[in-house]
C-alpha cells in the first residue's frame, strides 16, 4: 500500500510540480503570482480532450498539440491581462489575472459544457510492484514531467533564448539596453508556462476527468508548493510540489482523509516557521 | 491593439465552438442546442414567448421557477436540468399548455451553496408571475429555501431525497413537497438485497463530506444495523477529490468485503477506476450517482457489476420514463441521469396541479396538490397527499457491459396521517 | 579635435529637445553633436538633468518636442531595444549586470544581440582578452559568476561589454563614482580603447581633474538648460559655469 501512496503521491507531486514551475517563471519575470495559474492546467487539459476525443488524434500528438495551443493562450493571457497594467501597483495586476480565472472557468463552461469528460491514457493498463498495483499513467506522469522540466532547464540555462528570457526577469531596464525585445521575451516566458502547466492537464485528465473548476484546488496546491520549496525557486517548485503530493498521498491515508487540503497548509506553516524563506528560497532580488 | 486582441480571442472561443462540435455531427448539433437552450432559459424572460408556441396556446405564459446548479463541481445537475427543461415544455405547450396558455420555466443559478440556493429562490420568488418554484437536487439546499416557502407562501417542489426533508414537509411547512422517493428507502433496499441476496457480512463505507451523501451513509450504516452489522470503516472525502489511494487504502486496511459508496459522479467515476485498478474485486454497492449515464461513461468498464439503488436510470420499465430517455439521446445526442428526468417530473406534476386548481393562484395551486393521489410521472408514481415521500418508487440495479440493468422494482408504502 | 567640422559626419545628434515632467523643466531644448572617435562630456550640479538626458537618448523617455538622430535616422519614437540594437550602449553608475550569470554569459549577451550574431565568437574572445588586460583584469576568471567581482571591476566589465558590442555611440553614467585612483585609470585606458575604435563616447562624471583631461568637448547642464558647450579650457574660463558649478568647491574629484 505505501508503495501505491508513494507513487501516486508522487505523479500527483510532480504536477503540481509543473504548475508551480509555470507560476515561478512568471513570477521572476514579472514579478506577480499568477492566480490564474490553475486555469492553464483545466485549459490544457481541455484543449486534450478536443484533439483526442473529438478529432481522434493520437493521445502523444494531442499533448502536443495541446501544449501548443496553450502556449498561444499564455501569449493571449500575457497581452490581455499583463500588459496593459504593467506599470501599475501589482494588486491590480493579481485582480486582473483574478478576473482571467474566471473567465476561462466561464469559458470552458461554454465551449465545453459541464459534463465531466475523460480521454485516453498515455499508456493502459496496471502493473504489479511487489503487492502494488500501479496504473501505468502514473508511471508516466512521471516520466513525461520529468522530460518536461529537463526540457525547460536546458532551454533556460543553455539556449540563447533562455538566456534572453533570464535577462529579461533579472532587469528589464539593463536587457532592454542590450536590444532584448522585451515584451517578446515577456511574451515567451507566458507561454512557456502555459504550456507546461497545460501538459500537466492533458497527463493528469484521464485518471480524474475534467471539469471546468477543478484549476482552483490545483492553483491552491501549487501556490503551496511555491512558499515551501522557496520563493522565485524553480527546483524549489519542484521539490515543493513534489512534497505537497506525498504529504497529500499519506497524510491522507494515515492521518485523515477529509483535512487533506488542510494537511498541507499545516505542514507549509510548520515549514515556514523553521525556514522561511521556503527550502530554496533566496532573497528577491533588489532592481536597482 | 486592444481591438485586435479582443477578435482574436472571439475567433479563438469561436474556432473551439466549432472545433468541439467537428467531427462528430450529433456533437455539433449538441452543442449549438445545449448552447441555444441555455442562452434562452438563463436569462429572465419576461414575456419572451417560446420560439416554438403553437398556435393552440395563447396568452401570457404560466410561469414556473427553477433553481439548479448551473456551475461549479455540481454542474452537470444544472445542464440535465437544462437539457430536460426543453424537452418538457415543448411537449406540454404543444399539447395545449396549461390552462390553454403556454409555460415558461425561469431558471436561476442556485450555486452548488445554500446560500446560492437561498438567493436563486428568493429572486423567483419576489415575481408575482411565479406560480410555483422547484428547488435544487441537494437536500441540504433545498431544505436552507424553505422559510423562503413560508414567507412567500409559494409551492416549492424539493428534488432532495433526504429523511430529514421528508420530515419537514410533513411537519412543518405545508408550502414545501418532497416528489421523491426518499433515501431511507433505497438505501435499505440496497443493503437488504447486498446482505441476504449477494450474502455479504462485511462493509467499508466511503462517502462525500457534502450533505446528502453523508446523509446516505448514515442512512447505509442504519440500515446495516438492523441486521446487526457494522461498517469496518467509513471513510469521508471532499467534493472535487481527484486521488483516492489514500482513501481506497484505508478501505483495504479495514479487510471489508465490499465497498459502498455515496458520492456525485465524478467522484463516483474515479473511485470505481481507482478501486478497479489497484486489483481490489471487492463488490461496489453504490449510491445514485453510480449508475448515472456520465459515471459508466467516463469509468468504463469498471463499472461493471456496481450494483446501485437508483431512483432512476434510462432503460426503467416505467414507459413514461423510457420515452423520456429515448427523446433525450435523440435531442442531446446521449443518455441522462436521474435529475434530467426528476425535472420533467417536477414540471409536469406542477402542471398537473395548476390544471386542476384552474387558477395561478398560488395557495389554491398548493392545495391542489394535495388531491393527487396517482400522476404517472417518467420516475415512479406520485401520491401527494401527504407533502413529503411523494414519490415512492426507485430501481435497483446493477452495471454491466455499461449499462444499469435493472435487478428489481423498489417500492415503500406510504404512511397516511 | 576629431571630425568635428562637418556637422554630417554627427554620429547623434539632439536638436531641440525638450522634456517636461509635469511642469518640471528637465531638458529644455538641448542641442549637441557628436562625432565618432570623440569624448564628450556631460557635468552639471546633481539634478540638473544630466541622467534624463541619457533616457532620452536611450528611449526610456521620449522627447516632448525636439528630435534625436542616430547617423541618419530619426529615432526619437523608438523603443529601447531598437536604440540598442542600431548602435547605442550605456553602463549604469551602480553596475547592473547578471549577477546569477558568469561573466562569459553576461558579455556575450550584449555582444550577440547587438552584433545579430555576425561576429565569429573566437574575434570576440581575442577582443575580449585585449581589452580585459587594458583593465587590468586579465587574472580574472570568465567562467566565475558576476557578483564574485569587486565594485570597481563590475563598472569596467560593463563598459568592456558596452565596447564589445561595437555600438556608434556609447554612454557612460559616472564610470569613475566610487573607484580607487587606479581603476579611474583603467576607465581612462578603456575609454582611449573605444576612441582607437571610433566609438562616440558621451561621459556623465562629477571628478573634474578626470573629466577635463579626457574629454575633447564639453556640454555644462544646469536645471535643464544648456549654460554653454565647449573646450575644457572654454568650460573651466567660462563665468556663467562658474557660478554655477566649479566655482565655490563643487568639485569633488571622488
Amino acid at each position: 500500500m505505501n508503495l501505491q501512496l508513494l507513487i501516486s503521491g508522487m505523479s500527483m507531486g510532480i504536477v503540481y510540480g509543473l504548475i508551480a514551475m509555470g507560476m515561478v517563471l512568471i513570477f521572476r519575470s514579472v514579478g506577480i503570482m499568477n492566480f490564474a495559474q490553475g486555469e492553464f492546467l483545466m485549459f490544457g487539459g481541455y484543449f486534450c480532450y478536443t484533439f483526442n476525443q473529438i478529432l481522434h488524434l493520437p493521445i502523444v500528438v494531442s499533448l502536443l498539440l495541446a501544449s501548443l495551443s496553450m502556449g498561444v493562450v499564455g501569449v493571449l493571457f500575457m497581452r490581455s491581462s499583463y500588459w496593459p497594467l504593467r506599470n501599475a501597483q501589482a494588486k491590480a495586476i493579481i485582480v486582473s489575472a483574478m478576473g482571467a480565472s474566471i473567465a476561462f472557468k466561464e469559458g470552458a463552461r461554454l465551449i465545453w459544457g459541464s459534463i465531466p469528460v475523460s480521454m485516453d491514457r498515455v499508456v493502459e493498463g496496471t502493473v504489479k510492484i511487489g503487492t502494488a498495483s500501479v496504473q501505468w499513467q502514473h508511471i508516466a506522469i512521471i516520466v513525461v514531467s520529468a522530460v518536461i522540466m529537463i526540457l525547460v532547464y536546458i532551454l533556460l540555462e543553455k539556449t540563447f533564448i533562455g538566456n534572453m528570457m533570464q535577462a529579461t526577469a533579472q532587469d528589464q531596464y539593463m536587457a532592454s539596453l542590450t536590444g532584448i525585445p522585451v515584451i517578446f521575451s515577456i511574451g515567451l516566458t507566458f507561454a512557456l508556462s502555459a504550456m507546461i502547466t497545460g501538459v500537466g492537464g492533458g497527463l493528469l485528465a484521464p485518471i480524474f476527468f475534467l471539469n471546468n473548476v477543478m484549476g482552483g484546488t490545483a492553483g491552491a496546491k501549487a501556490f503551496a508548493a511555491i512558499v515551501i520549496g522557496g520563493f522565485g525557486s524553480v527546483p524549489g517548485a519542484i521539490i515543493g510540489g513534489l512534497i505537497v503530493g506525498l504529504v497529500e498521498a499519506f497524510g491522507g491515508a494515515y492521518i485523515s482523509s477529509t483535512y487533506q487540503l488542510v494537511l498541507i497548509y499545516v505542514v507549509l506553516i510548520a515549514i515556514l516557521m523553521i525556514r522561511p524563506q521556503g527550502i530554496f528560497g533566496e532573497k528577491i532580488q533588489e532592481k536597482a | 491593439m486592444k481591438k485586435a486582441v479582443a477578435l482574436l480571442l472571439a475567433v479563438f472561443l469561436a474556432v473551439g465552438l466549432v472545433g468541439c462540435g467537428s467531427g462528430k455531427e450529433e456533437a455539433k448539433e449538441t452543442a449549438a442546442k445545449t448552447e441555444a437552450a441555455k442562452e434562452t432559459q438563463a436569462k429572465e424572460t419576461e414575456g419572451d414567448k417560446e420560439a416554438d408556441g403553437e398556435s393552440e396556446v395563447s396568452g401570457d405564459p404560466i410561469k414556473i421557477g427553477l433553481t439548479t446548479v448551473l456551475t461549479g463541481d455540481r454542474a452537470l445537475e444544472g445542464q440535465y436540468a437544462s437539457n430536460a427543461v426543453k424537452i418538457i415544455e415543448e411537449e406540454i405547450n404543444s399539447a395545449g399548455g396549461v390552462l390553454g396558455r403556454p409555460i415558461e420555466v425561469v431558471i436561476e443559478d442556485a450555486l452548488g451553496t445554500d446560500v446560492g440556493a437561498v438567493n436563486a429562490y428568493r429572486k423567483l420568488a419576489a415575481d408575482d408571475d411565479i406560480v410555483a418554484i422547484i428547488g435544487p437536487d441537494s437536500s441540504n439546499d433545498g431544505m436552507a429555501q424553505a422559510p423562503s416557502a413560508l414567507e412567500f407562501s409559494i409551492l416549492t417542489t424539493a428534488q432532495g431525497s433526504s429523511p430529514t426533508l421528508r420530515d419537514m414537509c410533513n411537519n412543518d411547512n405545508k408550502w414545501l413537497f418532497q416528489l421523491r422517493a426518499c433515501d431511507e428507502t433505497l438505501c435499505k433496499a440496497l443493503i437488504k438485497y447486498a446482505v441476504e441476496d449477494l450474502g455479504l457480512k462485511s462493509f467499508a463505507i466511503l462517502h462525500d463530506t457534502e450533505t446528502s451523501s453523508s446523509d446516505q451513509a448514515r442512512l447505509f450504516t442504519e440500515a446495516l444495523a438492523d441486521y446487526g452489522i457494522e461498517p469496518m470503516v467509513t471513510v469521508p472525502f471532499t467534493t472535487g477529490t481527484k486521488d483516492f489511494s489514500s482513501q481506497i487504502a484505508q478501505v483495504q486496511n479495514s479487510g471489508a468485503e465490499a465497498i459502498i459508496g455515496a458520492a456525485f459522479q465524478t467522484e463516483a467515476a474515479i473511485l470505481v477506476t481507482q478501486i478497479r485498478s489497484m486489483g481490489i474485486e471487492a463488490p461496489i454497492l453504490g449510491s445514485n450517482a453510480f449508475a448515472d449515464p456520465v459515471t459508466i461513461q467516463l469509468a468504463g468498464d469498471a463499472t461493471d457489476d456496481v450494483y446501485c439503488a437508483s431512483a432512476w436510470v434510462p432503460n426503467t420499465p416505467n414507459e413514461k420514463g423510457n420515452a423520456f430517455a429515448k427523446k433525450y439521446q435523440e435531442l442531446y445526442g446521449e443518455e441522462c441521469g436521474k435529475a434530467a428526468a426528476q425535472i420533467y417530473d417536477h414540471i409536469s406534476i406542477i402542471c398537473e396541479a395548476i390544471e386542476r386548481a384552474g387558477t395561478t393562484d398560488r395557495a389554491a395551486v398548493r392545495d391542489a396538490m394535495n388531491t393527487i393521489d396517482s400522476y404517472p410521472g417518467a420516475i415512479t408514481t406520485y401520491d401527494c397527499r401527504t407533502n413529503g415521500d411523494c414519490g415512492r418508487g426507485g430501481l435497483l440495479v446493477r452495471v454491466k457491459d455499461q449499462k444499469a440493468e435493472i435487478i428489481a422494482e423498489i417500492t415503500s408504502e406510504k404512511v397516511i396521517e | 579635435m576629431k571630425n568635428i567640422s562637418n556637422p554630417e559626419n554627427a554620429v547623434l545628434r539632439l536638436n531641440d529637445v525638450c522634456k517636461n515632467f509635469g511642469g518640471v523643466v528637465a531638458a529644455d531644448e538641448i542641442c549637441l553633436e557628436m562625432y565618432p572617435g570623440e569624448v564628450f562630456g556631460l557635468i552639471g550640479p546633481n539634478g540638473a538633468g544630466k541622467t534624463t538626458l541619457l533616457n532620452l537618448i536611450t528611449g526610456i523617455y521620449m522627447p516632448d518636442r525636439g528630435t534625436v538622430v542616430l547617423g541618419n535616422k530619426n529615432i526619437s519614437k523608438q523603443p529601447t531595444y531598437k536604440r540598442a540594437r542600431a548602435g547605442i550602449a550605456r553602463t549604469f553608475q551602480h553596475p547592473r549586470l547578471l549577477g546569477r550569470c558568469d561573466i562569459k554569459t553576461n558579455i556575450y549577451m550584449g555582444v550577440d544581440l547587438a552584433n545579430k550574431r555576425k561576429k565569429k565568437s573566437g574575434q570576440v574572445d581575442n577582443e575580449l582578452a585585449v581589452l580585459m588586460k587594458t583593465a587590468g583584469l586579465e587574472t580574472v576568471n570568465l567562467k566565475d559568476t558576476v557578483d564574485k567581482l569587486s565594485y570597481g571591476q563590475q563598472k569596467l566589465l560593463e563598459i568592456i561589454r558596452a565596447i564589445l558590442c561595437e555600438p556608434s555611440v556609447m554612454l557612460l553614467d559616472e564610470p569613475a563614482a566610487g573607484l580607487n585612483n587606479r581603476e579611474t585609470e583603467y576607465v581612462g585606458a578603456l575609454i582611449q580603447a573605444a576612441v582607437g575604435k571610433n566609438i562616440a563616447v558621451l561621459l556623465i562624471e562629477h571628478a573634474m581633474d578626470f573629466v577635463m583631461s579626457i574629454c575633447d568637448r564639453i556640454t555644462v547642464l544646469n536645471f535643464g538648460h544648456q549654460i554653454m558647450t565647449g573646450t575644457p579650457k572654454e568650460v573651466q574660463e567660462n563665468e556663467a559655469v562658474i557660478k554655477a558649478y566649479l566655482g565655490g568647491g563643487n568639485h569633488a574629484g571622488r
